[in-house]
């Protein structure tokens, strides 16, 4: 092993020109680093329980080389142990990612760890979220080719991270992105048209598993599993049209209960924008598209590609409770959102003008009928159930609807307003088998008020009510901002509304903060309400917290 | 530029290459049945299947089936034990779950093997790959995992042999361990009791499975309910010193007033310590019936 | 084993490299990523520039309230920034495939002149050792990172202005 990360370093510096001692010294490094300490005291009554530990971390510090068109990093993790919350099999500390990329002119190649992404990345996603824990980074070689202006040609193989080993399956993928302006010449005034494809394929020995109501149905299993999208984006002027679509072969794995049905997504896009107004409405259907490289996970590791969710992604914690996730099983998502500016000057404007945003989006599950009389829909080792792709169930997972304006009064006031209609099936979102849709308003109230040129004090005021679930919450936050270096924060969530009036419990917090350039030091201390998650049928309980909270994040 | 045209080839050549991994379209029938034979021969291999679960986990009653089928195809083969431990296991202050099926054995294991921590359902096969964290197996891959192990050789045998006085809820089981070939590992030799039969609420989330979102009357197998030696057993073998042809270690326990005596079995496992993977592992019922 | 090569390898040229650092007072180039303008075109991110002058990059996502804080206090002076000191900002996306879509919309409803570029799976953000965001640089007229800041509250943007001054002026930024 160790001659060959010889030769290819050495293939890798011959191949970019004489390596002279003079060049070595032009290299840059630079990084970054964070690290993440937890001191928990036990309180029983909102259910943080003891930590044998006492004291968690999570740390990593990532470390980038570069000299040229050559390029080389590693990322150090450290999880002793890793914080609540987090998967525990992240315990230890290591170098789950390398890399070594080299490029010049039209042809580019990494080898080691690196993440990618096809299209919307339905087909192929390979991403990291830190502070969720996701990695599932592709290890092994990428080469990325530009034979002509406009042409982009992508072929990866690789194993996917999972925790400190690699998954057990082999991905392989080829994509290709054609922007037709920048192919053909006098193109100008014409509309913007790129189209791309894909083919991603994974390799997975098979193995014994068993289905059937006695258990003794052996599955035959396909071993090469394969899926391939198109997609086209058109602009022009203030519109933009995008549509992408994804066909995935046989996969019958634990997320979908072993089916060989094949699975489809459709993903189509328009807006339109222009000074002051901007428009998008989006459409997805998604039907067996979950995409592992290791047939038996459930969890959320090893997936190949990435299903959107095409909701809005909430800034504040109330309206952020009850996050939907995307069901690769199936669901039929529709949104639309307006963002519009009554402009500065006018008279509702003000000076400064209104920002106003209205977004709606509704999911439901795909309406789904058996194959025939006999076969439940589901079964394991059957074709599963039939759609029609385009028709919505009437049974609903999620919708929201949302108001918000954002109005600065003069140069020292700001304030904005928030409204959330929100309908929540936790039942299928969290696993709260039997438990009735939430239905919930949030409303937000949010105002900054600058007292001197360099110090603020901001002031969030929100309210979550719902007769569901817990019930209504209050949240109150007081921060005192000094830029660029100091910030203090005060919060209380209270649970008055829960109907056990024992278990009403408040959930103060403060954090003090400082800021120097690039490096961030933050304190904090305070209780933090428990959470459930459930991912593909394996649920997760993350528990109460009280204690101390120490991040430390710099840049370098 | 001749460089250029070199890489394009090799790019080209690859893309072709890789368009020519047709996949594999499996036709209809997806299945075939397998016949698994219940019969054991001497120094059969068995397999010890452990199913961490808990009674307001709504997913785990699917697993114990798929545990519940896999002893139905392998017989003695195969030894269950479910481990209550975690969150979805802890008694609620009032209402349908207020039992309590957890031991702190049971505890102990979840902690050092993390599976609550993962989720529930979650299980280990004979605790294999504890080294590199790959030990925690989702239902689906159970039957894999076991089917792999039954394959594998016997270096040890387990035989068990109970006494139990239902006056004074004594027990008295002889364990027998026959080394069939030479082990020079450090091993452990743990005992623990199980207890089936018992009728108590669980959640469900999956109507073919039964009544959901509570099954009320539902039937918990194989519940570990304490260990008989210790938690990680008591020492058999260690590096360096030779093995016996035969050791018998001889254990008392008293059942607790709860127990149903005659749904309760006794399992012992070897294992060793430095990998924590089990060799062998047997089960024997309290009281034998003709 | 072979990761302990690996890293030994790159310890020494690190090490290297950072006596040399101090001595030829190296800063580090903007890398080369490709990213997407808001009309789909392709855009490597060496080839970024202001004609010689200063330019602001700052990291941002629709779902980040300091973020959008810091990009609309700058915008109500940006016209003042840039008739001042000719200074460009480059507004870098790290929405990902659920929110890239809304990028223009939201940026054109809101009236801001930057140059807003959609880093979808985080290329960029990664070659520039981005971990939190609002992350923001100041780049001299050779495309080296100069300055560099993290998170926002009001007020801040005077010292991000006072740094564009002072690289103008040829004065030490430290």
């Amino acid at each position: 092993m160790r001659k060959f990360y010889v030769a290819v370093c050495a293939v890798i510096l011959s191949l970019s020109g004489m390596v002279s001692a003079q060049d070595l010294t032009q290299g840059k490094i630079s990084g970054n680093l964070q690290l993440d300490a937890q001191v928990y005291r036990p309180d029983s009554a909102i259910g943080a329980f003891e930590v044998s530990e006492r004291m968690l971390m999570n740390s990593f510090a990532n470390i980038h080389y570069s000299l040229g068109s050559f390029n080389a990093g590693l990322r150090f993790e450290s999880y002793l142990n890793p914080i609540q919350g987090f998967d525990k099999r992240y315990k230890g500390t290591g170098v789950p990612f390398w890399f070594a990329s080299w490029e010049k002119e039209s042809f580019a190649i990494t080898v080691g760890h690196f993440y990618e992404q096809f299209g919307s990345g339905m087909a192929l996603r390979s991403y990291e979220e830190r502070n969720l824990g996701y990695d599932n980074a592709i290890k092994g070689a990428r080469v990325i080719f530009r034979p002509y202006q406009g042409i982009v040609l992508k072929a990866l193989i690789g194993n996917q991270r999972f925790f400190w080993e690699s998954g057990p399956g082999i991905v392989r993928g080829i994509d290709g992105d054609f922007a037709l302006n920048d192919i053909f010449k006098e193109t100008t005034g014409l509309p913007r048209v790129t189209i791309g494809g894909s083919f991603v394929s994974k390799f997975e020995p098979s193995s014994q598993i068993l289905v059937g109501e006695n258990g003794d149905e052996l599955l035959i299993l396909p071993e090469n599993v394969a899926a391939m999208s198109g997609r086209v984006n058109v602009n022009h002027k203030g519109f933009n049209v995008e549509g992408e679509y994804v066909y995935k072969y046989n996969d019958p794995s634990a997320v979908n209960n072993f089916i060989y049905k094949n699975g489809q997504s459709l993903l189509v896009q328009a807006s339109y924008s222009t000074k002051g107004l901007g428009v998008i409405l989006s459409g997805k259907v998604t039907d067996n598209m979950s995409f592992k490289s290791k047939r038996t996970e459930k969890g959320n590791v090893l997936d190949i590609n990435y299903l959107p969710a095409l909701t809005r992604q909430h800034a504040y914690t109330l309206s952020a409770m009850y996050p939907y996730a995307t069901q690769p099983n199936g669901e039929f998502a529709i949104q639309s959102q307006v963002n519009y500016k009554i402009p500065k000057g006018s008279m509702l404007g003000g000076k400064y003008g209104i920002d106003i945003a209205v977004n709606f989006s509704r999911i439901t599950e795909l309406s789904r009928k058996p194959v025939n009389a006999t076969t439940p829909i589901g079964e394991g080792g059957t074709l599963g159930y039939k759609t029609d792709f385009f028709k919505m169930s009437d049974s609903p997972y999620f919708q929201d609807f949302n108001i918000e304006l954002q109005h600065k009064f003069n140069s020292d006031f700001k304030a904005l307003v928030s409204w959330v209609n929100l309908k929540y099936n936790i039942d299928v979102i969290e696993g709260h088998t039997g438990d009735p849709m939430v239905n919930a308003n949030i409303l937000i109230l949010d105002a900054t008020y600058k007292f001197s040129k360099m110090n603020a004090v901001k002031g969030e005021f929100q309210h979550l009510s719902t007769k569901q679930d817990k019930g209504n919450w209050v949240q109150g936050m007081l921060e005192f901002t000094f830029a660029p270096t100091w910030f203090v924060t005060v919060v209380d969530q209270y649970n008055y509304g829960n109907d056990d009036k024992d278990r009403r419990f408040h959930f103060p917090t403060v954090a003090v903060g400082y800021t120097q350039n690039s490096n961030r030091l933050q304190i904090g201390y305070g209780k933090q309400r428990e959470g459930i998650i459930c991912v593909g049928g394996v649920c997760r309980n993350v528990p109460a917290s009280n204690g101390l909270t120490i991040t430390l994040t710099s840049s370098f | 530029m001749r460089t250029k045209n070199i890489f394009g080839l090799l790019v080209t050549l690859s893309v072709l290459a890789l368009w020519n991994i047709s996949c594999d379209k499996v036709e209809e029938p997806f299945t075939r049945k397998i016949f698994i034979d219940t019969t054991t021969q001497d120094h059969q291999k068995k397999v010890l299947l452990e199913d961490y679960t808990g009674h307001t986990c709504v997913n785990c009653p699917d697993a114990a089936i798929i545990a519940h089928n896999l002893k139905n195809n392998l017989g003695d083969k195969l030894v269950i034990i479910a481990v209550h431990a975690g969150w979805f296991s802890t008694p609620t202050p009032g209402g349908d779950f207020t039992a309590d099926f957890r031991c702190e054995t049971g505890n102990t294991w979840d902690a050092t093997f993390g599976i609550s921590n993962v989720g529930n359902p979650n299980g280990m096969v004979n605790r294999k790959n504890f080294s590199t964290a790959e030990h925690i197996l989702a239902p689906a891959a159970w039957s894999g995992a076991v089917m792999q192990a039954l394959n594998e050789e016997v270096l040890t045998d387990v035989s068990i042999s109970n006494t139990y006085t239902a006056a004074d809820r004594k027990l008295t089981t002889d364990v027998t361990v026959d080394f069939v070939e030479t082990v020079d590992k450090n091993l452990n030799l743990i005992v623990v009791l199980t207890e089936s039969g018992i009728i108590a609420p669980q959640k469900n989330n999956n109507a073919a499975t039964g009544p959901t979102p509570i099954i009320y009357d539902y039937e918990h197998n194989h519940v570990l309910r304490g260990s008989i030696n210790s938690t990680w057993g008591t020492p058999i073998a260690v590096v360096g010193t030779a093995n016996p042809a035969s050791l018998k270690k001889t254990f008392t326990y008293n059942l607790s007033a709860g127990f149903v005596a005659e749904n309760c079995h006794v399992v012992a496992f070897v294992y060793d310590t430095d990998t924590k993977e089990v060799l062998q592992v047997a089960e024997k019922e309290l009281i034998t019936t003709k | 084993m072979k990761k302990t090569y690996l890293i030994l390898l790159l310890s020494v040229l690190m090490v290297s490299v950072s006596y040399a650092q101090e001595s030829a007072g190296g800063n580090k180039k903007l890398p080369s990523v490709t990213v997407k303008s808001l009309d789909g075109q392709a855009i490597n991110t060496s080839e970024l520039n202001n004609g010689g002058k200063p330019m602001i990059i700052s990291f941002w996502a629709l779902w980040c309230k300091p973020c959008i804080n810091e990009l609309t206090t700058i915008a109500d002076v940006y016209d003042d920034w840039t008739t001042e000191t000719g200074v460009k900002l480059v507004a870098v996306s790290i929405d990902d495939a659920r929110s890239t879509a809304k990028v223009a919309p939201t940026v054109n409803a809101k009236g801001w002149d930057y140059q807003v570029l959609l880093d979808a799976n985080g290329d960029f953000k990664r070659a520039m050792n981005v971990n939190m965001i609002p992350h923001t640089f100041l780049v001299n007229g050779n495309g080296e990172i100069v300055w560099q800041h993290t998170s926002f509250s009001e007020g801040s943007e005077l010292e991000l202005i006072e740094m564009v001054r002072k690289l103008n002026a040829g004065q030490p930024l430290q």
